[in-house]
């Protein structure tokens, strides 16, 4: 019986619907239950007072983060661990460069044709910025299109298409 | 009287639920959790006793909208209530009085469905009272002195229409059935599709009784602010329709309109006076003068529709008589600012009538306590299931540490 939960901190709401749509359907076959917390607007004090929680309760967790400025995931992890001194490094997951990068991930090649976007070949050093230039002139709405992404998503492209998401993935 | 328990089975959203009451208790959850279809069981019971079942399940869109839609007719319908209920019987026997003293009603029924038809049978209809059976003498002086001779319950049950009663007391009783009911009205037969509940059998005023004793409440704030006939109910209406004529009846006792005042000016300090005007036309309309301006009142539709909800809740709080209270989402158009102090009051009122909100209102819930929250959820299947969050130690630790329960419901971290 499955009887571990898991907590998966992410940054914002972008990060939140992946994470709902993309990657809670797989983890609910390992866990009782998958919960997702979103991260962008606790302070220290509350992101702390979560940990606790979990590790009190011996639930699992996954604290996922944009890499930002960091030139190295290492150093993303130790400049978090810097200041959240409860967590467990190993539960950081860093997402490089912003989980936009891993919304286009899952889209392969023929589909992109279809949605009138380029054919990405990594999608690694793709930026929130360079996302917003590449939505289609037909997706007036960045929701819309970000829902179409989601809609053909496909893990296994994904995994070719961005390290990160590779990592996190297996 | 109060509600302890309400369970049901194959009832719109819920496959098998169950809950147990406080005194204040706020029911919770996401849009579409269920929060409506727990108060649809009390319309329906209380539709049941005032128009007839048939009528009732008519009202809920007939047999298919009553039962699960996935479930259908593959399980029956039922709903329990168990209810604190005090009430008092004496009786004489063999010269000498017994009183049986009631303390809790527990009234079930059952529907039972046939597969591809919209008919149905009653498979359950039981009016279960627990009691205590006491002895009663007279002392030198006069007064009446109750010696317990010990606990019992009185079953009354319909099956196919036919009425039975048992009644199960202790050795040194010597009631009987025929002292409290009787037998003719045993004898009696009730029609197909008919509930104890709304027969003029001895058991429904019971039933009645307590169902009329819940009061639901959805306030339309727009309603109130139209004129109304002066003829209407005493009562104020589930909608909150003939707030008018409610206030005119409190403003007139000087005792009510001095507490009404006191309460409003918590919720509402910039309402200076509140007065009722009755037009040529015979119909209502209440104006409010707020502080700001010294002689002029407004009047009912120039109102905010926060103060007329502010209005309406205090009635529903502290001068409705019925002891047991549903208000669906009172915060609505409150100010945030205002919320502790709502809460406090429904807190402060619970202490003389039990109070029921449903609400998905982070404010409400920030000043609730853990314990007397609610949570109705969807589960994987779809169907609303209820849990008490203060039971599960995942919530107790997030509370431990400082997460209030706000945010876990926020984050949508309090379902189990």
């Amino acid at each position: 019986m499955r009887r571990r939960k898991l907590y998966i901190f992410v940054e914002g709401h972008d990060d939140v619907w992946f994470f709902e749509r993309i990657v809670k359907p797989h983890l609910v076959h390992y866990y009782r239950r998958v919960f997702i917390i979103q991260h962008a607007r606790l302070s220290t004090k509350k992101k702390y007072n979560y940990i606790r929680s979990m590790h009190e309760m011996r639930a699992d967790y996954l604290f996922v983060v944009d890499i930002d400025y960091f030139p190295c995931v290492r150093a993303k992890k130790e400049d978090i661990v810097g200041y959240l001194r409860i967590i467990d490094s190993r539960a950081i997951v860093v997402v490089i460069k912003e989980i936009e990068s891993w919304y286009l991930a899952g889209i392969g090649n023929h589909r992109s044709r279809k949605l009138q976007l380029p054919v990405l070949e990594s999608t690694d050093d793709i930026t929130k910025e360079d996302f917003n230039a590449l939505i289609p002139p037909k997706f007036r709405s960045r929701r819309d299109f970000m829902n179409e992404l989601l809609k053909h998503y496909d893990i296994t492209i994904a995994i070719q298409k961005n390290k990160s998401f590779a990592y996190f993935w297996q | 009287m109060s509600l302890k328990k309400l369970k049901v089975t194959n009832f719109k959203s819920f496959n098998k639920a169950e809950m147990q009451f406080g005194s204040f208790n706020v029911v919770i959850g996401a849009n579409a959790a269920g929060k409506s279809n727990f108060i649809q069981i009390f319309q329906f019971i209380k539709e049941v006793i005032s128009s007839g079942l048939d009528n009732a399940i008519s009202m809920q869109g007939g047999i298919n909208y009553l039962r699960n839609m996935n479930i259908g007719a593959s399980k029956d319908f039922s709903v329990t209530a168990v209810f604190d209920q005090e009430m008092s019987w004496t009786g004489k026997v063999n010269n000498k009085l017994e009183k049986i003293k009631m303390h809790e009603l527990i009234y079930e029924f059952a529907l039972n469905f046939k597969q591809k038809s919209i008919d149905y049978a009653i498979s359950k209809d039981r009016l279960h009272l627990r009691c205590e059976f006491f002895k009663v003498t007279k002392t030198r002086i006069g007064t009446y002195n109750d010696e317990k001779l010990g606990d019992g319950e009185i079953i009354i049950s319909s099956r196919q229409g036919k009425i039975n009663v048992i009644m199960h007391k202790p050795a040194h009783s010597h009631l009987d059935a025929d002292h409290i009911f009787a037998s003719f009205l045993r004898e009696e037969q009730l029609p197909p599709h008919t509930l104890l509940a709304e027969t003029s059998f001895f058991s429904a005023p019971l039933i009645r009784e307590t169902f009329n004793g819940v009061s639901i409440y959805n306030i339309n704030p727009r309603l109130p602010k139209a004129a109304i006939p002066i003829t209407g109910k005493a009562m104020l209406e589930e909608d909150a329709g003939n707030l008018a004529i409610i206030l005119k009846k409190i403003l007139k006792n000087s005792e009510t309109r001095r507490k009404f005042f006191n309460l409003l000016a918590e919720l509402l300090p910039f309402v200076d006076n509140l007065d009722i005007e009755e037009r040529p036309d015979k119909s209502l309309f209440f104006k409010v003068k707020e502080k700001y301006f010294s002689s002029q009142f407004l009047p009912a539709f120039l109102l905010s529709d926060g103060t007329i909800n502010a209005t309406a809740l205090i009635i529903t709080l502290y001068f409705e008589k019925q002891p047991i209270t549903i208000i669906e989402e009172p915060e609505r158009n409150v100010h945030p600012y205002l919320m502790s102090r709502l809460v406090n009051m429904m807190k402060d009122a619970s202490s003389a009538k039990q109070i029921i909100i449903t609400t998905h209102n982070p404010e409400v819930i920030k000043y609730a306590t853990l314990e007397d929250v609610i949570l109705i959820a969807r589960d994987k299947n779809g169907f609303s299931s209820i849990t008490r969050p203060h039971n599960r130690k995942e919530i107790r630790a997030f509370i431990k540490n400082e997460i209030g329960l706000e945010e876990l419901f926020v984050q949508n971290l309090l379902e189990g």
